[in-house]
């Protein structure tokens, strides 16, 4: 009962944000500039970490996100509400990352790619942040981080990641426990609590 | 720390690594803004409205009112599935009587748009049309799925001929190379009954039919149907189109080809090939196997390699043979995973031929070695395999199954001595019995805790637990069952054990050495 009622408080925060991403597009559908960046600000990290987890190295994962959002830009008119707006960006973002991989891999670029997730450049990350990206990500599988991370920064519910990403529900809340427990694990063996 | 705790930390570290460079976006923007693709789109739109306008015109030219009845009566029904569908109702002469969206998706192609009283393939024309400039057909799902009901077959063929034709010339036109899956059915009230029932197409639901009669039993009709037409389209199409020459693989993975595959007769013909843009493709699919296998495209044959839709997602069916091994693998179509992988050596069975057989114990003892174990009499068995077990090429093992009671069991026996390196066991009954409290979320009444189940495992492995050491126990939901996974290691053996986190029974369990 308790649980019932957590999570329709947390759904209600959910409709509220919902709104106001559909309110964005529509401004975006319409020419609104302005409206794209506030998109890009409460987007950004979001569709960055599920690029990321396709092609698992910082630098092309920069590039896909900013592609990311210069197609929603394009495609914003053809948008329809249909209950989950950032379900929509995320779904070209990860379009977008999975053409980049066949692109890869029709130039022959099969060797598996290591986890690089810290750009080049990025003097703000801290040193606990870096450990936590770099090493404790680096510890689960593919499909462990990428259902992890979308459930941490997209606000998606495990439904729609689940949705998004093609998988049965069960498979999507059994892979999200085991990735958060294995995240545990490597942060205490690391020393960083 | 709690989930949420780290969720938030892993949401701060991410904001940091992501780039914020909002100024590159909109420079961006603006480039294209005005150039290219809005442009397209806007004549796009205006040519399909004049071309519906147009065709309205010149039925209202023609239309007269002698043949009022004739002209009333339906005589064809046409249905287009892309995931809008749509169904016109057509007269004797090919006219559209009414045309009616079938789903939320099939009002938007619809609206403003009247087709009533147009030729049929011209009506075919403009709602391709629409779907192209409304984004339903792309170069991620490009299939489209025509149908014909009528009681006649010859007119229904002919009929959907003329709008296969129309359909395609829309898609040529937009340099959108789809595909297309039409059929001429009879009216049948079963088929129609299921189309209800799902609340999908009768054409839908005959593809559907199509691909379930042609899996060998291996899908039903509830698993497939909430699939779109370009997945079904994959699944027909492997499936009608199976190579028995390996070069013609490659023939499915070039998905850019306007060559057009034509199956075995009626009743569905597929013209163009199914998108494959949202998966790895299946020279991907190939290389993960290989790669997986440890082996390289000189090295094997390959015997199939197609789509299947299995536990719910979309995979890459690979089967290759390395000398005497045959391996099958799945690899998801989505990610790349390997998913299931299976070898089976099919050499010379009995042990003897051309096999240095001289230090080994041979299939018969390693038969018995494993009953022993199990303490099972092969009379009980209702079936008992063995076979050497090769990795790379040599022999590693000898494999042992069987299965007793509703109980699989099996077993890796050394080359040379009877001595048991691996085994599993399954308990196949009694599971449908408990799958029945499925989504019963936080339901804690019958849950064993962690710690009934780390002891029913011990128990079983009897195992004292300061004897046990690494003891890790985690708690999961399987298809709907709460479980426990526990592992440890003891006296040299690593045990992993599944248990039923409502009864305490062992629902799958295996011993390996820690080396």
């Amino acid at each position: 009962m308790l649980m019932l009622m957590l999570a329709q408080t947390m759904e209600q925060e959910g409709v509220r944000d919902r709104q106001v991403l559909e309110m964005l597009l529509g401004e975006i559908a319409a020419g609104n500039q302005e409206a794209l960046a506030q998109l890009y600000r409460r987007a950004r990290t979001a569709v960055y970490g599920l690029a990321l987890s396709y092609v698992k190295n910082a630098q092309d994962a920069q590039d896909l996100t900013q592609d990311t959002f210069v197609r929603v830009w394009d495609a914003a008119p053809q948008y329809r509400p249909q209950g989950s707006p950032m379900g929509w960006v995320l779904t070209i973002a990860r379009n977008l990352s999975l053409m980049k991989l066949r692109e890869g891999q029709r130039k022959g670029e099969l060797e598996e790619e290591q986890w690089n997730a810290i750009p080049a450049q990025a003097p703000s990350i801290s040193h606990e942040d870096r450990l936590l990206v770099q090493n404790a990500l680096a510890a689960l599988e593919e499909q462990e981080r990428r259902i992890v991370v979308l459930h941490a920064v997209t606000g998606l519910k495990h439904r729609e990641v689940a949705a998004l990403l093609e998988l049965p529900l069960a498979t999507v809340l059994s892979k999200y426990h085991r990735g958060l427990r294995k995240l545990k694990l490597r942060l205490e063996g690391d020393g960083i609590r | 720390m709690t989930d949420k705790e780290l969720e938030q930390r892993l949401e701060k570290a991410l904001s940091a690594a992501a780039p914020d460079d909002v100024e590159g976006v909109l420079s961006r923007c603006e480039a294209r803004k005005g150039i290219v693709i809005p442009m397209k789109k806007r004549t796009t739109g205006k040519m399909w409205k004049s071309l519906a306008a147009a065709c309205l015109a010149l039925v209202l030219v023609g239309g007269g009112g002698a043949y009022y009845y004739q002209a009333n009566a339906v005589a064809s029904v046409v249905s287009l599935d892309v995931n809008p569908c749509i169904e016109l109702k057509v007269n004797k002469s090919e006219k559209v009587l009414s045309a009616d969206p079938m789903n939320a998706d099939g009002a938007v192609i619809l609206e403003g748009m009247d087709l009533k009283g147009t030729k049929a393939d011209v009506a075919m024309y403009a709602i391709i049309g629409a779907l192209l400039q409304k984004g339903y057909v792309d170069e991620l799902a490009n299939s489209i799925l025509i149908t014909v009901e009528d009681e006649d077959a010859q007119r229904g063929e002919k009929l959907q001929a003329e709008l296969t034709a129309q359909a395609d010339a829309a898609l040529a036109n937009a340099q959108i190379s789809g595909a297309i899956l039409s059929q001429t059915l009879q009216m049948s009230s079963e088929l129609s009954a299921k189309a209800e029932e799902y609340g999908i197409s009768a054409g839908k639901a005959a593809l559907i039919e199509a691909i379930v009669a042609g899996s060998n039993g291996t899908k039903t009709f509830e698993s497939l149907v909430g699939l779109s037409i370009n997945e079904l389209n994959l699944l027909y199409s492997a499936q009608s189109f199976s190579p028995a020459d390996p070069e013609e693989i490659g023939v499915i993975g070039s998905g850019d080809s306007s060559t057009a595959i034509i199956t075995e007769g009626p009743p569905i013909v597929v013209t163009g090939f199914a998108s494959q843009s949202a998966y790895i493709g299946l020279e991907a699919a190939k290389e993960a196997a290989l790669k997986h296998a440890g082996l390289s495209a000189g090295d094997v044959t390959f015997l199939e390699a197609e789509y299947d839709y299995d536990d719910g997602r979309m995979v890459y069916e690979v089967e290759f043979r390395f000398g005497d091994t045959e391996y099958e693998y799945e690899v998801d179509a989505l990610t790349g995973e390997i998913v299931k992988y299976e070898r089976e050596n099919d050499g010379p069975i009995g042990g003897g031929g051309s096999l240095p057989s001289g230090d080994y114990i041979g299939e018969s003892a390693a038969k018995a070695a494993a009953l022993a174990h199990a303490g099972v009499k092969e009379s009980d068995t209702q079936y008992c395999n063995a076979w050497l077990e090769y990795d790379d090429g040599r022999p590693e093992c000898y494999e042992v199954e069987f299965m007793s009671g509703s109980t699989r069991y099996e077993y890796e026996i050394a080359l040379t001595s009877d001595t048991v390196l691996k085994f599993e066991s399954k308990n196949l009954g009694g599971q449908t019995a408990s799958s029945g409290n499925a989504g019963s979320g936080s339901g804690t009444s019958g849950d064993i805790g962690s710690q009934g189940a780390k002891q029913a495992a011990l128990t079983h492995a009897g195992v004292s637990e300061s004897q046990a050491y690494e003891l890790e126990v985690d708690r999961d939901w399987d298809d709907g069952r709460l479980e426990y996974e526990v592992e440890f290691k003891a006296g040299g053996m690593e045990y992993e054990y599944k248990i039923d986190g409502v009864t305490g029974s062992i629902l799958e369990y295996e011993w390996d050495r820690d080396d």
